[in-house]
Parts: structure tokens; C-alpha cells; sequence
């Protein structure tokens, strides 16, 4: 018995033993660790990485000299590029139908709504591809270029593109299955809105196109409503005439946006 | 006979789900067709259409989940609702209408509506609560924070719960029953399996 218990007592002592020297390791262990760990948070906040030591830095969004925490460029002050292209059409109708079939409803409305956002990127890129490069010495800004679609029948598929130059700057802005589209149509439809002295409308013709020009602070807007849900509208800035910005109006090629998007 | 009429209702229900599933699925086929032929537009349209067919699908999913009382009070057979948004702005709605004499409880759920993430927000934060006099209060329904909020007007004692859930809405306007009461029904709601229909981010 009495060996029973000094054995009992040695087991406790070594268990212990072992136990205050797990504990020590650990804690020695969770130091060593928040050491390193604070050591890198303050690297980060700094803007500083091994690699930048050198002085070199392939930024896009700037350098950080002032040398403050770098919020916005990136911890080490450089930006990767933007991509928002989006993901293959074909990819998205397959992860659909998919999701559809082990009735996930959430993914396949998901993956329907990137697919037809794809589809709306090709008809918009096939837009742009169709306008002219430079209209009255003022050059397209490709860098400018803005395809959006917001998935909404009342806000719909929306392709615009600038162009500067020459003491002009305009805005060719194509809105499809849109609102927008048929408050002109509705303009059109009602010469009382228009037939005054004093209307800031006016009804025309670009091409064989019925079309409204609104005058505004900063120069002539000509918008040309066109199919069942769109309009092209060129706001323009610069020209001292409505008829020049009428004739700008009329580079743009009406007949093939209605046939890139489907209109009749 | 309430019961067989329900039990028609969901029978005719379920064949609309399945209808409509084969709609989707058709559609979603076409799209993908014309997209391999270069018709983008074509491609465009049947993708737009399907989506109109999935808030169907949807819709008549959410149908199916709720039950055919509540509290003891049973649903009116006629009275399920079901309109798809198709614009994307005002997603699916979805309602059922529970009544026995005094007691009555209108149940609406809009789903997929991204203007509805905004007033969510807004609805379940603590402060406006706080400020509405002791009209409204702040509980968690299904594991959801919702509003309850004291109906005036109505004869009987009656209570509003609104349970935001990401883009979408459940709404019971309880006519007859106490707070505690209210919540119980909302409580009863199989709000676990609604959500997860409902849900478009998640």
C-alpha cells in the first residue's frame, strides 16, 4: 500500500513536472510568436518588406514616401492591375444549370447574373467597336470606355465613350432596355413639351432618326431613341452650333448599333 | 374540406415548380446555344427570360415551406399570392393570408429586392428602436434580427414583424395576438429553409 502510494505520488510529480514544463514551452512559444508577429504587423504598417530594401519598388498606385501605413496602394505600396472582365459565358450557363439542378436556386440566379453580365460585355464591346475614333478633331479616350449593366430591366445595358480635342469634349452614351430610352420617345410623342419659345427641347432628325436636342448650361445634347428600349444620346461641349453638334451626332452609325443589339 | 383544399394547392403547386423548373432549364439551354452560335442577343434575351422563370421556381418553392396555419388560425385556400419581379428591382413576392375570427395574419415575403438590403439595415438598427416610444422592439426570430413593432389603428391588440433577411422580406402583420404571441409565429415560420431559397448572396 505504502508503495502504491509513493509510486502514485512519484506519477503526480512527474505529470506535474511535465505539465509546468509544457506550460513554460508554450509560453515561450506564444511570446517567440507574438514577437515575430508584432515585428511583421510593424514591418507592414511601415510600408517596409525585405524585398524593398533595396529602394526599388514596381508601383502602380504610387510610392509611399511619407512612409505612413500605405492604406489604398497595398502594404508595400504597390496595386495589382484591375480586372473586370468577366468570368466565360459558357462556364456560367454551365454552373447554372448545375446549381439548378440540385435546386440551389441562390448559385443558379448567381451564375445566371454572371453570365448575362458576360454576354452584355461582348454586345457592349461590339458597340463600341462600331463608333467612331475621333469626331471634329476631338480623339475617342479608349481609356474611358464604360460598359455597364446593372442586371435591371429599368436601368438596363449602359455603353458610353468621350472624346476630347479640338476645344470640344463629348460623350457618347448608348442606353439599351433602359427607362432613360422612352422619357425620350415620350418627349418625341408630345410636341407640347417641345413646341415653345422657351422649351429647352427641340424635335430633329440625324439621319432618318427622329431625335431631341436639349440645350443646357454646358452646350447641346442630341438623343436619338431607337427599337423598343434605346436611345443614343451625345452630350456635347464646344460647338457653337446645333447643327454642328447634329452633324457629330451623325457619324455614329444608328442602323448597326440596332443590329448588334437585337433591335427592330 | 380546408384540408383537401390545401392539399390541392400544394399538389398544384408542385406541378407549377416542376413546370416551371423545365421552363428555366430550357431557357438556360437556348442561351447557351445562342452564345455557341455568336447570337449574343438572342443569348441575352433567354438569359433575361430565365430569369423570370427562377423567381417562378422560387416563388412556388417559398409556397410550398409555409404552413397551412399558424397558432391554430388555418390559411384561406384561395388566398396564396405569387408575383415575379422579372425586373430584378422588385424580385418575388410571395403572400398568404391566415384568418379565424378575430385573429388574423397576412404573410408577405419579397425576396431579391437590393433596395430592401438598405431598409434592412436600417429596420433592425437598435437605435430606432430605442427612439420609437416602446412601439417597436428588436428580437431575434429563426435566428434573425427582427422587428416588432405595435400596430395602431386596429381594434384588437395587433403587432407588424418584419424579418430582414440579405435582399429580401418577411412580413406578418399579426391581427388578434399578443407581442409574445406574434413572435411565437414568427418563431413557427420554417424561416431556416425560407432563407436559404431566398438568399441570393449567400
Amino acid at each position: 500500500m505504502k508503495k502504491l502510494l509513493l509510486l502514485g505520488l512519484f506519477i503526480f510529480f512527474c505529470a506535474s513536472m511535465q505539465c509546468q514544463a509544457q506550460s513554460k514551452w508554450l509560453k515561450r512559444a506564444k511570446e517567440k510568436l507574438e514577437r515575430k508577429g508584432d515585428k511583421a504587423v510593424d514591418d507592414l504598417l511601415n510600408g517596409k518588406k525585405k524585398g524593398d530594401q533595396s529602394g526599388n519598388s514596381n508601383t502602380n498606385g504610387g510610392n509611399n514616401p511619407s512612409g505612413n501605413n500605405g492604406f489604398g496602394n497595398g502594404p508595400n505600396g504597390t496595386r495589382g492591375e484591375r480586372d473586370n472582365t468577366p468570368p466565360p459565358v459558357n462556364g456560367s450557363i454551365s454552373d447554372a444549370q448545375n446549381a439548378l439542378s440540385s435546386t440551389d436556386y441562390s448559385d443558379t440566379r448567381y451564375y445566371i447574373q454572371q453570365a448575362l453580365w458576360g454576354i452584355e460585355y461582348e454586345l457592349g464591346k461590339q458597340v463600341l467597336k462600331n463608333m467612331p475614333s475621333s469626331i471634329g478633331g476631338a480623339d475617342s479616350k479608349a481609356e474611358n470606355d464604360v460598359i455597364t449593366s446593372s442586371g435591371y430591366g429599368f436601368v438596363g445595358l449602359n455603353i458610353s465613350r468621350t472624346y476630347e480635342g479640338n476645344d470640344l469634349y463629348l460623350r457618347a452614351q448608348l442606353v439599351n432596355g433602359s427607362a432613360i430610352s422612352s422619357s425620350y420617345n415620350m418627349v418625341l410623342s408630345n410636341p407640347g413639351l417641345y413646341n415653345s419659345s422657351d422649351s429647352d427641347y427641340k424635335a430633329t432628325r440625324v439621319n432618318d432618326y427622329k431625335a431631341v436636342i436639349e440645350y443646357t448650361s454646358r452646350g447641346y445634347n442630341v438623343a436619338i431613341p431607337f427599337g423598343q428600349s434605346s436611345a443614343f444620346v451625345l452630350e456635347t461641349s464646344g460647338f457653337k452650333s446645333e447643327q454642328e453638334a447634329v452633324a457629330a451626332a451623325e457619324k455614329f452609325d444608328i442602323d448597326e448599333f440596332k443590329k448588334v443589339l437585337g433591335e427592330q | 374540406m380546408r384540408t383537401l383544399l390545401m392539399t390541392i394547392c400544394i399538389v398544384f403547386a408542385g406541378l407549377l415548380t416542376a413546370e416551371a423548373q423545365t421552363e428555366l432549364k430550357t431557357k438556360l439551354d437556348e442561351a447557351d446555344k445562342a452564345y455557341n452560335s455568336g447570337n449574343y442577343e438572342e443569348a441575352r434575351f433567354a438569359l433575361q427570360q430565365s430569369l423570370v422563370e427562377l423567381d417562378k421556381v422560387v416563388g412556388e418553392a417559398i409556397i410550398k415551406l409555409l404552413p397551412n396555419e399558424v397558432s391554430g388560425v388555418p390559411a384561406e385556400a384561395d388566398s396564396d399570392q405569387m408575383h415575379g419581379g422579372a425586373a430584378g428591382i422588385s424580385g418575388v413576392y410571395v403572400s398568404r393570408y391566415y384568418a379565424k375570427a378575430e385573429q388574423t395574419v397576412n404573410l408577405e415575403i419579397i425576396t431579391n429586392s437590393p433596395f430592401l438590403a438598405m431598409v434592412n439595415a436600417a429596420i433592425t438598427n437598435p437605435l430606432l428602436a430605442s427612439m420609437s416610444g416602446g412601439n417597436q422592439k428588436i428580437v431575434k426570430i429563426g435566428g434573425y434580427k427582427s422587428l416588432v413593432e405595435k400596430s395602431e389603428g386596429s381594434d384588437v391588440e395587433s403587432y407588424d414583424i418584419k424579418i430582414p433577411i440579405n435582399d429580401s422580406m418577411i412580413i406578418l402583420e399579426c391581427r388578434g395576438f399578443s407581442q409574445n404571441e406574434s413572435i411565437a409565429i414568427g418563431n413557427s415560420l420554417n424561416i431556416k429553409e425560407i432563407a436559404s431559397l431566398i438568399s441570393s448572396g449567400q
